[in-house]
């Protein structure tokens, strides 16, 4: 018999306060990686090493400005709030001495960062030390606050979007188990619109009424039925699916440092 | 125009009494967890030819005993897999490794399902496995004490199964008097069904789907293989996503041919070649 380890109460404060109410519901997508495996080569070519993630969060934030409804939070009284800063929060596993434990990182306006910038803070997430990383430094000594501490703040933050926003800003969530050949994930209803990301393979597929091998990956979106219905959460998975497969070209190449900020901003209006 | 009655069509009963079995599982011991899944495909290759090979006259090898042998194994590596929770933060790790998996059994003409629990798969050879298994789903129910005693506590009013199962997820002894399994398993082989996503009623609960023929990449060609989708649903309070993920990782690894490894030990006369040995190192 033990205790459960002080650093995994980070992940189950949020699944037990943050994701309590929530009505999960699954959507799954096969996601054509070719376009995205060639960029990643592309950008291989010229010495930047971009990964997977990197290019879905991306996707997943420009998706994300033309589906408010994805990045909207329920209050009580059934009234809700939209976040109008798109950030990207993802999980990153670090140990703490022998225990692995789930953090929860977040990158501002991953929408109009390039694939190359967002790669690069990913890493620093994975591999910096735990007091360099503000958001991750915050949430180890959070949860080692008293319980009823910790309660308090996520409630405060449940209920007052300025207090959730100075904590955490995230508009999706995405997880991804890559690394570990598995096939799909379905990860818990932390967030409106939380993704689960299976490895790239390559798989058999039909293009063309013949069979083709295509790197593929399986999405997994799970999202909160209370305040987004199937419909419109079909159309949010497939706008990220044109993206990845590639759509992102048209918004890569607006990324030249003079003219990104002016056509990102026409782009938003 | 006639006014006339519209006819309702239904009819009313109660849920029937050795269904209870699994509800009170679902319900009580399943209650408060926090289901998450994985999906992954399997490649059969190897566990085929290792069925295909069995000594002639010899018991047949389930898909599902190879599943729980390598299950047992991957559970040494990962305490944390066999870990349960106990009110206020206390957790519980049990240290022999049982195998749990579902039975369909008939009580008359209702179907039920019952928990079959194996110890020690992990030590055990495929042969022993799959005679147990074929104990579980043949054998009359009196035979086995641990069917035999869910059927018993089926006829018990509510309050009394509610009051042992309570105190079951409470107190460890009481628990591994009844039921000691470290994982769950519910195979839907012999069905059509591609995959299965069973209820969390144990901190590693597996699904297991249909082993069929599909078209795959092997070395950069269509090949077609037996492949088998293996969903595991964990308890997030207890695992999270990525130890989860090297846990199947290992599942699947000894599942597509690893296993051979832990065959031959087996067969060693000598206590300390058995692999429970090298767990307890």
């Amino acid at each position: 018999m033990s205790s459960l380890p002080r650093p995994r109460w980070n992940v189950l404060d949020m699944i037990h306060i943050v994701g309590k109410q929530s009505i999960p519901t699954y959507l799954f997508c096969d996601v054509d990686m070719t376009w995205a495996e060639e960029l990643r080569g592309r950008l291989k070519g010229v010495g930047q090493k971009v990964t997977v993630t990197a290019i879905l969060l991306k996707a997943i934030a420009i998706a994300q400005r033309a589906h408010p409804e994805s990045r909207t939070s329920l209050l009580p009284f059934g009234k809700t709030v939209t976040f109008h800063d798109i950030v990207a929060g993802f999980t990153v596993e670090r140990y703490i001495g022998e225990q692995p434990a789930v953090f929860f990182g977040a990158i501002d306006n991953p929408d109009t960062k390039s694939v190359e910038e967002i790669s690069s803070e990913l890493k620093r997430y994975g591999e910096a030390d735990m007091h360099q990383i503000e958001q991750l430094d915050r949430q180890h000594k959070f949860n080692s606050m008293p319980w009823w501490f910790r309660r308090m703040i996520l409630w405060a933050g449940l209920n007052f979007p300025k207090v959730r926003l100075t904590y955490m800003g995230a508009t999706f969530g995405l997880s991804s188990l890559g690394k570990w050949g598995m096939t799909g994930l379905i990860p818990p209803c932390v967030s409106t619109s939380t993704f689960g990301i299976g490895s790239v393979e390559p798989r058999p597929v039909a293009r063309d009424g013949k069979v083709e091998i295509r790197p593929m990956m399986t999405i997994i979106l799970n999202f909160d039925h209370r305040l987004i219905d199937g419909g419109p959460a079909a159309r949010f998975m497939a706008d990220v699916k044109r993206l990845v497969e590639g759509d992102l070209e048209n918004y890569i190449q607006i990324d030249v440092p003079e003219t990104k900020v002016s056509l990102d901003q026409a782009l938003l209006s | 125009m006639p006014k006339s009655k519209k006819r309702f069509n239904f009819s009313l009963s109660s849920l029937p009494r050795p269904r209870w079995n699994v509800l009170d599982m679902i319900h009580i011991v399943g209650h408060g967890a926090i289901p998450t899944y994985i999906f992954c495909d399997i490649d059969m290759t190897w566990a085929e030819d290792l069925r295909a090979n069995s000594a002639y006259g010899g018991p047949k090898i389930s898909y599902t005993a190879i599943l729980l042998k390598a299950i047992g194994i991957a559970q040494r590596a990962h305490p944390d897999s066999r870990t349960s929770i106990l009110p206020f933060g206390r957790t519980l790790t049990l240290n022999d490794i049982v195998a749990g998996f579902t039975v369909e059994r008939f009580i008359g003409d209702q179907p039920a399902v019952f928990f079959g629990a194996i110890e020690r798969p992990d030590i055990k050879s495929v042969e022993e496995l799959s005679t147990e298994l074929r104990q579980y789903a043949e054998c009359d129910m009196q035979d086995l004490l641990q069917l035999e005693r869910q059927h018993m506590l089926n006829g018990m009013p509510a309050f009394i199964r509610r009051a042992i199962l309570w105190v079951g997820i409470r107190v460890p002894r009481v628990r591994l008097a009844y039921l000691g399994a470290t994982f769950g398993l519910s195979s839907m082989g012999k069905s059509i069904t591609t995959a299965i996503i069973p209820p969390c009623l144990s901190t590693s609960t597996f699904g297991i789907g249909l082993v069929g023929e599909r078209p795959v990449v092997k070395n950069g060609a269509v090949e077609i293989r037996p492949m088998m989708t293996v969903t595991l649903n964990f308890d997030h309070r207890l695992i999270d996503g990525a130890p989860a993920a090297r846990f199947m990782a290992d599942v699947k690894r000894l599942m597509e041919g690893e296993l051979a490894n832990y065959m031959p030990v087996d067969l060693a006369e000598d206590e300390s070649l058995l692999p429970s040995a090298l767990a307890r190192t």
